[in-house]
C-alpha cells in the first residue's frame, strides 16, 4: 500500500527545488520532444556543410554578372530573330 | 489484476505491450491497459482502424503499489491535489499552462514517485451502441446518451509488474 503522506512530501521536495530556469528548461525539452516525435519515425543525420561563405558572396561582383547575363540573353534573342 | 491491451493487428504477435507516447495519453508515457474487455474492443473499433483488424492482449499486473483514483476516494483527492499543485508551480515558474500529459510526465521525468507502479483512472465510454441503457429522447428529438458505466484505464510505469502477456483475440473492425 502506498503512503500518501510520503508521496506528498516527495513531491513538495522536488517542487521546492524548482527555479524558473529549471522548470522552463524541463517544459521546453518536453515540448521539443513532442514536436520531434510528431515528425514521425526517423533519425537526424549530419549533412555536409555548405562551403559558400558570406564573405565570398560579398566579393562576388554582382554588377558584372548581371551585365554578362544581360548580354547573353540579348545575343540569344538576336539569334532567335535571325533564325526567324 | 487482469487487464487488456489493444493494438492494431500487425505481422508479428506482440510478446510485450507497447508503451504509449501519444499526445493524448493523459497519464503520460506508460503502458496503457483497459480494466474491462468491452473497452478494449471499443478502443480497437474506434482507434485501431488502419489495418481493419485489431488485437486484444491480456495480462496480469502484480502490485499493490498503485493510485486508485476510481474507487479510492482518498487516492482520488490526493491525486487531484498533487496535480493541481504541479500545474500551479509550472504556471508560476514558466507562465505556461501545462497539459494533463505534461503534469504526469513531470512526475515521471523527475522520478517523484518511484514507488508508484501504476495509476487507475476513469473517463466515460464513448460507444453508446454497446450501452445497456437507452439514450434519453427529448421532445425536440434530441438524444442524449448517459454513460452510466465507468471506462477504466490503467497506466503502468513499472514494466516489471506486467506478466503473462498473451494474445487473447484478433477481431475485425466494425
Amino acid at each position: 500500500m502506498l503512503d500518501l503522506e510520503l508521496l506528498e512530501k516527495q513531491l513538495d521536495e522536488v517542487l521546492s527545488q524548482e527555479t524558473s530556469e529549471t522548470m522552463s528548461s524541463w517544459l521546453f525539452n518536453r515540448r521539443l520532444k513532442k514536436y520531434v516525435s510528431s515528425l514521425g519515425e526517423g533519425e537526424f543525420i549530419d549533412m555536409p556543410s555548405n562551403k559558400l561563405s558570406f564573405s565570398r558572396a560579398v566579393s562576388y561582383n554582382i554588377d558584372t554578372k548581371i551585365q554578362e547575363y544581360t548580354t547573353e540573353i540579348t545575343s540569344s534573342s538576336d539569334m532567335l530573330f535571325t533564325a526567324a | 489484476m487482469t487487464v487488456y491491451h489493444t493494438q492494431e493487428k500487425r505481422h508479428k504477435v506482440l510478446v510485450f505491450p507497447r508503451p504509449c507516447v501519444r499526445d493524448d495519453a493523459w497519464l503520460g508515457e506508460a503502458y496503457y491497459f483497459w480494466k474491462e474487455e468491452i473497452d478494449a474492443d471499443d478502443w480497437g473499433n474506434n482507434s485501431k482502424k488502419r489495418t481493419n483488424h485489431y488485437e486484444v492482449y491480456e495480462c496480469i499486473l502484480k502490485s499493490d503499489n498503485y493510485l486508485d483514483t476510481v474507487f479510492n476516494e482518498n487516492h482520488y483527492y490526493f491525486w487531484l491535489t498533487q496535480l493541481e499543485k504541479i500545474a500551479k508551480k509550472i504556471m508560476i515558474k514558466t507562465g505556461e499552462k501545462p497539459t494533463l500529459k505534461e503534469l504526469n510526465d513531470y512526475i515521471r521525468d523527475k522520478n517523484v514517485w518511484p514507488q508508484v507502479d501504476f495509476i487507475q483512472f476513469q473517463d466515460l465510454p464513448i460507444n453508446s451502441e454497446r450501452s445497456l441503457v437507452k439514450p434519453i429522447q427529448y421532445k425536440n428529438n434530441k438524444v442524449r446518451t448517459v454513460a452510466f458505466r465507468k471506462r477504466i484505464q490503467i497506466a503502468v510505469y513499472n514494466k516489471n509488474i506486467i506478466s503473462n502477456f498473451v494474445l487473447k483475440k484478433t477481431e475485425r473492425v466494425i
